[in-house]
């Protein structure tokens, strides 16, 4: 038995023993470097080891949390009996508790290939080759003048172990490694800067330098010298990790503590048509070497394929034990795992060329939405299409709609998502969107 | 926070339905024009528990000398140890009970070694001197191994206390703060019969920490932290909305379920609800370019991505904040001037000392439209030639310190604010905002309304919401033609994010006119 399991079980039986009825404990240790570069030189190095414990406690009825990077056993006791007490002090909620142990079964046996022997023997000077060639391929992608890039590399190894004192025990062991690039262009007076990285748990599963620093480079340029064009609706293409990130903000109310304080315009809306028929979503859990994959979620629960969205239908909500008991409703799992958009056909070349008056969005600037009403208003910059070309970069603008109608403007999906995200959504295109600039 | 895949899942995936954003709705107090020089009262308060590492986690000054000889064995030239020792804890009242709540500890020390611009980082959440050894000797690798850097007889500065020092969580009683929530639910509810949820949520923090350095510190604090936030849900027909507010200070859990906060919990109370029944009413508005209002208050959030961020000198030392040439220019009109401060009293970023151990200072950014410096560490501080202002802060141990804000406010204008709304033919007046971000290198800049007006022939008319304002920090200083009289200081209880960590800070600003700003709208 490992150190952290033997904690791991001494917080178990300490919780039980001062009065804890049911208890989910969870270990997590991780070890981390991390290695930022500046013209040719490290500019900072971190190197650090972490271990955290989490503990659930259900108490006569209560609910409590506790979390601590405080180890040793002395304070592990006072402090469980302390959360214990706090506990003891609220009000019962009888749909508090641990997960049926039903859902502990039928576990996929897989090997989800998420940790890489390789990475966990990475020494610096990798980490230094890896910072210096991002550094130099940056400098030969573009003619404009760089003034400033930054780069960085980092690893991790993770090992998480989860058991609940009704019958759940699951080990988790992964590595990460992760390659950065910020670049900042000057023209004339003007600045502008763009960063990109990627992130996977195998070595060979990361997006090659030489496409981050294109891309880098390509990106940047897109925001010199930018106009806004006059307000009005037209068409936007979201670029694939915008088109990512548009999608996580209409999904946060898919969540059930959403649902459960009603600030979801999900609510009540299952079997409902909520986009184009070009709008289905899948949660891949088992997708080898995924970045979220996972055999089990944060309370033990067997993990599975489920359709979110099928031909713009809404299909399921992402409910814990808790949200799903609260709404009488069978629970899911309490987040997303790896979200796969069914992609198309076409490039992202291709759908700009399609455009007769739109904006290619690269970028998006603050903003936020109203999960309650699902009104949406975002800063974008990005380039300015016309008649299938990009022409004017745009800057200093806000796209602005509401999400129950936008995704029924999904007209186009291209056949680009990124592989080593979670959300693997390509780019999109909506039609008929309203932009505000001068 | 070092996030687990996990922890990452879980929270930032979908589960997360609000996030730590800054500006997230907070309430309001109006405040006297703060002085250009650091106020000279201090909070007549207890001492906190001197050397409380030494005493609780077996740490010596033996210790810590020898840790910080390891951090420079290979030639750093200054090296720092900081400790921390926090605990929160938090209660929710959902669907009329309080029924759970959670509690954390952190425990750890950061050893820091820097060589010219560059530093070495290394963490131990284990106070053994063998584990401190070795994140130093992690930590020293940054050094090219030349020779030993050298290490001064340390001694502790002299600073004022902003918050209270009284240690009191292990004594509290948490049945009344538990009664609090219970009462402020009731009295929500009972405001408007279109309420279906009311949820409350009180937050605790207090934390430890202490810092040695290399060059001759040695320095101690404590931070209490309170938040109440309150999110009002209601139904009108088939159309429900939400919307909430918040306050936060830097006092005891006592304090904040004391009689002397009830005044601010009924505006809090008021707000949330008006804020709420008022989004039933509110339309979006025709986007584009227009004259735009920010009232008091709130709308500090533009301050802060605007001007604060790219005053940080970080990224001016490097060259990339838009603001890196325009020290002792003019950037604003003779009315707008500039501060952040440590020394608001129990303001959310309020600062006795910062996490370098240089006293927090009450620093001047703009002067009656001139730039006239940036908030510095150590590190920028050095490269400047000029002494930090005690802007070094970090999250947790976690993490080396870098330039963050505080209290970045506006001093006040000569105008009403009445003056400032008669001058808009046609523009918007806003209200309550959230989720402010900036490029800092192109100085553009996003903010969203949650709530606020348009502006008719010079009247407040239609209630409006949720729109993205977008501007750039530079631009939009030199467009602000009026400042009115009516500052405002915000207690937020969102935090500000800046390369991967969150800080708690705070803003206030009298309300502006601003000739132009893009709306966002329909």
């Amino acid at each position: 038995m490992s150190e952290m399991q033997s904690i791991l079980s001494y917080a178990m039986e300490t919780a039980q023993k001062l009065g804890a009825q049911a208890v989910r404990v969870r270990s997590s240790q991780a070890q981390n470097f991390s290695m930022s570069w500046h013209q040719q030189k490290i500019k900072r190095m971190r190197g650090d080891n972490s271990s955290t414990l989490s503990l659930q406690l259900y108490v006569d009825g209560r609910y409590g949390s506790f979390k601590t990077s405080d180890l040793r056993k002395e304070s592990l006791e006072t402090d469980i009996r302390q959360s214990i007490e706090m506990t003891r002090m609220f009000e019962p909620d009888e749909c508090r508790g641990l997960a049926d142990p039903e859902k502990y079964t039928n576990r996929a046996e897989i090997d989800l290939e998420l940790f890489d022997d390789k990475i966990a023997v990475l020494k610096p000077e990798y980490h230094i080759e890896k910072c210096r060639t991002l550094e130099n391929l940056a400098y030969s992608h573009t003619e404009i003048p760089i003034f400033d890039v930054r780069t960085s590399s980092s690893h991790s190894i993770y090992t998480d172990m989860l058991a609940t004192s009704n019958g759940f025990f699951g080990k988790e062991r992964y590595s990460f490694y992760n390659q950065s690039l910020s670049l900042v262009l000057n023209d004339g007076d003007k600045k502008s800067s763009y960063g990109c990285n990627s992130s996977s748990h195998h070595l060979t599963d990361i997006v090659s330098e030489e496409e981050l620093a294109n891309k880098a480079s390509k990106y940047a340029s897109y925001k010199l010298h930018t106009k806004k064009l006059a307000s009005g609706r037209r068409t936007a293409i979201m670029d694939r990790e915008i088109a990512t990130y548009f999608l996580y903000k209409y999904l946060i109310p898919l969540s059930g503590m959403s649902l459960v304080n009603s600030q979801s315009y999900f609510l009540n809306k299952i079997g409902k048509k909520l986009g184009s028929d070009l709008f289905t979503l899948m949660d891949m859990p088992h997708i080898i070497r995924g970045s979220n994959s996972c055999l089990f979620d944060a309370e033990g629960m067997s993990t599975h394929d489920a359709t979110i969205f099928e031909n713009g239908v809404l299909k399921q909500y992402y409910l814990d034990t808790y949200s799903a008991r609260k709404l009488k409703l069978e629970p899911t799992h309490g987040y997303n795992t790896n979200l796969v958009l069914k992609p198309g056909l076409r490039s992202l070349d291709a759908m700009i060329a399609d455009v007769k008056d739109g904006i290619f969005i690269i970028n998006f600037l603050g903003g936020s939405q109203d999960n309650t009403s699902g009104d949406f208003s975002f800063g974008i910059s990005g380039v300015a299409i016309q008649d299938g070309k990009l022409t004017q970069n745009v800057a200093e603008m806000n796209i602005t709609g509401n999400f129950l109608d936008i995704w029924n403007r999904l007209v186009g999906v291209g056949n680009d998502p990124r592989l080593d995200f979670a959300l693997r959504i390509p780019s999109l295109r909506f039609d008929d969107v309203s932009f505000s600039g001068t | 926070m070092t996030w687990t895949r996990r922890e990452f899942m879980t929270t930032s995936a979908l589960a997360a339905a609000s996030c730590a954003v800054l500006g997230c709705a907070s309430s309001q107090k109006k405040v006297q024009m703060p002085e250009t020089q650091a106020p000279a009262s201090v909070l007549p308060v207890a001492t906190p528990e001197k050397d409380y590492f030494y005493n609780h986690f077996g740490i010596t000054r033996e210790m810590i000398d020898q840790v910080l000889g390891k951090a420079l064995s290979r030639g750093g030239q200054w090296g720092e140890l900081f400790f921390e020792h926090s605990r929160q804890g938090s209660i929710r009242l959902q669907d009329g009970k309080v029924s759970s709540g959670s509690s954390k500890v952190l425990l750890g020390m950061g050893v820091r070694c820097v060589y010219e611009e560059q530093f070495g980082y290394a963490y131990t959440e284990s106070l053994t001197l063998e584990d401190m050894m070795r994140a130093a000797e992690a930590a020293a690798a940054i050094a090219p191994n030349v020779n030993v850097g050298s290490i001064k007889e340390r001694t502790t500065p002299e600073y004022s206390k902003f918050y209270s020092q009284e240690i009191c969580w292990d004594v509290f009683e948490l049945s009344q703060a538990i009664a609090l929530l219970q009462d402020i639910e009731k009295r929500t509810r009972a405001k408007d019969p279109s309420i279906i949820k009311v949820t409350v949520s009180l937050n605790w923090y207090q934390r430890n920490v202490m810092m040695n350095t290399s060059d001759g510190v040695n320095a101690e604090d404590f931070v209490p932290r309170c938040a109440l936030s309150l999110s009002v849900v209601m139904q009108r027909g088939d159309v429900i909305q939400s919307n909430g507010g918040a306050f936060g200070t830097l006092d005891t859990l006592e304090s904040l379920c004391s009689e002397n906060t009830k005044p601010k919990i009924d505006t809090l109370m008021n707000q949330a609800v008006a804020r709420t029944a008022i989004l039933f009413d509110a339309i979006q508005p025709k986007g584009g370019e227009m004259p735009v209002v920010l009232g008091g208050g709130d709308n500090g959030v533009m301050l802060h991505e605007a001007v604060g961020h790219g005053l940080e000198a970080d990224y001016n030392r490097m060259g990339i904040s838009v603001y890196a040439t325009k020290l002792n220019q003019r950037v604003a009109c003779p009315d707008v001037t500039i501060v952040d401060s440590g020394h608001i009293e129990k303001n959310y970023g309020a600062l006795n000392i910062d996490d370098e151990g240089t006293p927090a200072q009450h620093t001047v950014l703009i002067e009656k439209g001139i730039l006239k410096g940036y908030m510095h560490d150590k590190l920028s501080a050095k490269h400047y030639g000029v002494a930090s202002t005690g802007n070094g802060r970090r999250q947790s141990y976690r993490y080396a310190p870098i330039p963050r804000m505080r209290v970045t406010m506006m001093e006040n204008g000569p105008y009403e604010r009445e003056e400032l709304i008669a001058n808009v033919k046609y523009g918007i007046y806003c209200e309550t905002t959230t989720n402010g971000k900036v490029d800092i290198g192109v100085g553009d800049y996003a903010f969203y309304l949650r709530t606020g007006y348009l502006i008719e022939d010079g009247k407040l008319t239609a209630p409006i919401k949720n729109v993205n304002l977008t501007g750039n920090g530079p631009d939009t200083l030199s467009k602000i033609t009026m400042v009115a009289n009516d500052l405002g200081i915000e207690d937020p209880t969102g935090g500000c994010g800046k390369e991967g960590q969150v800080m708690s800070v705070s803003f206030g600003m009298p309300s502006v006119l601003v000739s132009s700003l893009t709306v966002g709208g329909v």
